[in-house]
């Protein structure tokens, strides 16, 4: 409908008392003041309604935000959704930003065309021209395959000189910087190529070895001394043992003793004749306790020789860590790349994957709530509407509040036809009767109302007409509470969206799909 | 010219804009609103968004220029 100056004028004396011709006086003063600011060339706003500026003659019209959010009062709640892949038109050209497919195919033209769809992708795969780069790859590819059933080892070497020999296509690419130094790098790990560390290792085994023989050596030779105590007198081997095993005490912390060569002699035997007596080895080792602790307080030569002792026994331990600081590289490098990946959305990590700003549709639904009208219906989650009981109290208009309420529930309730659901009836479509097991679904909105009788008078009156009518109760902070007629219950959009082009006017004109809970 | 007036004058503008009723003023241009359906939208980053309608307000100058 069309308002008119004159029309204009009669609304504003109705609705704001004043008389007629001051209102139209006000209304030519604001109008020549606001020519008068653009001819001046400044702009000219009116809190919360919006900004005129000009260019030129031509007067243009900033809304202001109040402006633009209080027209959109209807969709109060609804948040762009993110579809799923399968759900999605292709679009050959995905270099476009924001592509508006609505605009030649309609708002679900993605939706209703899948088999264009499969068209599409299956032209996106044969219109692929393979690249040099492409090429290269394949042809690289070939010959792993191939690999495996070369058994003569020459042929590699030879496919490896023909690729350094081989001049275009070849030389480009990531293959340009090949290096073939990098690719041992973690051939070690592999198991096909051996480090220089064993080397490191037998010198170590060696040292060990040493040290064992000159731990076995003094088990020889105590052996022998207890021979010795068991043929003299036990005096003369108390005093012998003390300076043996001092010896032997200071062979086991110095590893260069140069007498452990005539010592390794007559240990050797000493062992090929007698077995050791373990009760004279405990009398020895307390003297060499005791010899000990004498010569720590005398010598503190010793501790170097303990300092040799931990310098040597470090080279078995540094045999494994360069394998393991390679596995704990790779590790690092794979939880980064992992994490790398998942941070720029090539791969999705919960947690890691930054999410877009977008939602569901509707995020703040929890569970249904009982809904007062209707006392009879036996406790269903949802309860349901009883239209039949309910008079239309105000003719069906789409009016804002004006003053929206402060605080308003945060719940959502869903309300349809009280009626028993027959039992032929699927569970989801566009008519028969509300299920309210269906309200997982999608639904078509029509209206939205302020006024709850207004709502539920719009309800009955698509109930009577066959649709399956749903009402929905949606709180809004800045509206108050809105009530969402809307038609049938889907399962998915695209169901939906097939039975919205289904629907005549005045309901194919405006509308819009979101889910009921 | 009252605020109270401006105050009123905006309201009924508004009022009649979610009717999509048109609101004409001589001297200054015609308000009407223009309705934009729900529809589909691919982002840079590959992901595709069912927009919400919305409603906006478009304003015709009485003075072409």
């Amino acid at each position: 409908m069309h308002i008119d100056h004159s029309k204009l004028v009669e609304i504003l004396t109705d609705t704001s008392g004043i008389e007629k011709d001051k209102v139209e006086e006000q209304l030519s003063e604001l109008v020549a003041e606001i020519q008068d600011a653009i001819a001046e060339g400044d702009a000219y706003e009116v809190d919360g309604f919006g900004v005129f500026s000009g260019i030129g003659n031509k007067v243009l019209f900033i809304p202001a935000d109040e402006l633009a959010t209080e027209i959109n009062y209807k969709y109060v709640g609804m948040e762009p959704i993110e579809l799923e892949s399968g759900s999605v038109a292709e679009d050959d050209h995905g270099t476009e930003m924001d592509v508006d497919l609505a605009e030649e195919e309609g708002p679900f033209g993605g939706l209703l065309d899948d088999e264009d769809d499969d068209e599409d992708s299956d032209a996106s795969f044969s219109l692929d021209v393979p690249t040099q780069g492409e090429g290269e790859v394949e042809h690289e590819d070939s010959e792993e395959e191939e690999a495996p059933f070369d058994l003569d080892g020459n042929e590699t070497d030879e496919e490896e000189d023909l690729e350094i020999e081989s001049p275009g296509p070849d030389k480009w690419g990531i293959d340009t910087y090949k290096d073939d130094s990098d690719a041992g790098m973690f051939s070690g790990l592999l198991g096909d190529k051996k480090e220089p560390e064993p080397q490191g290792e037998e010198e170590a085994d060696d040292d060990l070895n040493n040290i064992f023989d000159d731990s076995e050596d003094e088990d020889d030779l105590e052996a022998q001394i207890s021979k010795q105590l068991s043929d003299e007198k036990i005096e003369e081997s108390k005093d012998e043992l003390k300076d043996v095993f001092a010896d032997g005490e200071e062979d086991h912390e110095d590893f260069d003793d140069p007498f452990d060569s005539l010592e390794e002699d007559e240990s050797d035997d000493a062992d090929a004749e007698e077995e050791v007596v373990p009760v004279i080895t405990n009398l020895a080792s307390e003297a060499a306790k005791k010899k000990r602790e004498e010569e720590a307080q005398e010598d503190p030569a010793e501790d170097e020789d303990e300092s040799t002792k931990s310098k040597r026994s470090k080279p078995s331990r540094n045999t494994s860590s360069p394998v393991l600081l390679w596995v704990v590289l790779i590790i690092v490098i794979f939880a980064g790349g992992t994490y790398a990946l998942g941070y720029f959305g090539i791969v999705n990590i919960p947690g890691v994957t930054p999410q877009p700003q977008i939602a569901a549709t509707q995020p703040q639904q929890p569970a249904p709530q009982t809904q007062q009208p209707v006392a009879q219906d036996p406790a269903p989650a949802i309860q349901k509407a009883a239209p039949e009981n309910q008079e239309p109290q105000q003719p069906a208009e789409t009016q804002p509040e004006e003053q929206p309420a402060a605080e308003q529930p945060t719940e959502t309730q869903v309300s349809g036809n009280s009626e028993a659901v027959p039992n032929g009836q699927p569970k989801y479509g566009l008519r028969g009767i509300s299920n309210s097991a269906a309200n997982d679904g999608y639904t078509i909105v029509v209206f939205s109302l302020s006024k709850e009788g207004n709502a539920r008078a719009k309800l009955n009156e698509l109930n009577n007409d066959g649709y399956r009518a749903v009402l929905a109760s949606i709180p809004s902070q800045q509206y108050g509470q809105l009530w969402r007629v809307s038609l049938g219950q889907f399962e998915s959009l695209r169901t939906a969206a097939l039975a919205a082009d289904t629907l005549k006017s005045p309901f194919s004109e405006n509308y819009f799909i979101t889910k009921i809970k | 010219m009252t605020n109270e007036f401006l105050e009123t004058l905006g309201i009924i503008i508004r009022d009649q804009i979610i009717m999509k009723n048109s609101v004409e003023i001589d001297g200054l241009g015609l308000f009407k609103a223009v309705h934009h359906n729900q529809k589909q939208e691919k982002k840079s980053d590959g992901t595709n968004v069912m927009v919400p309608p919305k409603d906006t307000v478009e304003f015709t100058s009485e003075n072409k220029g």
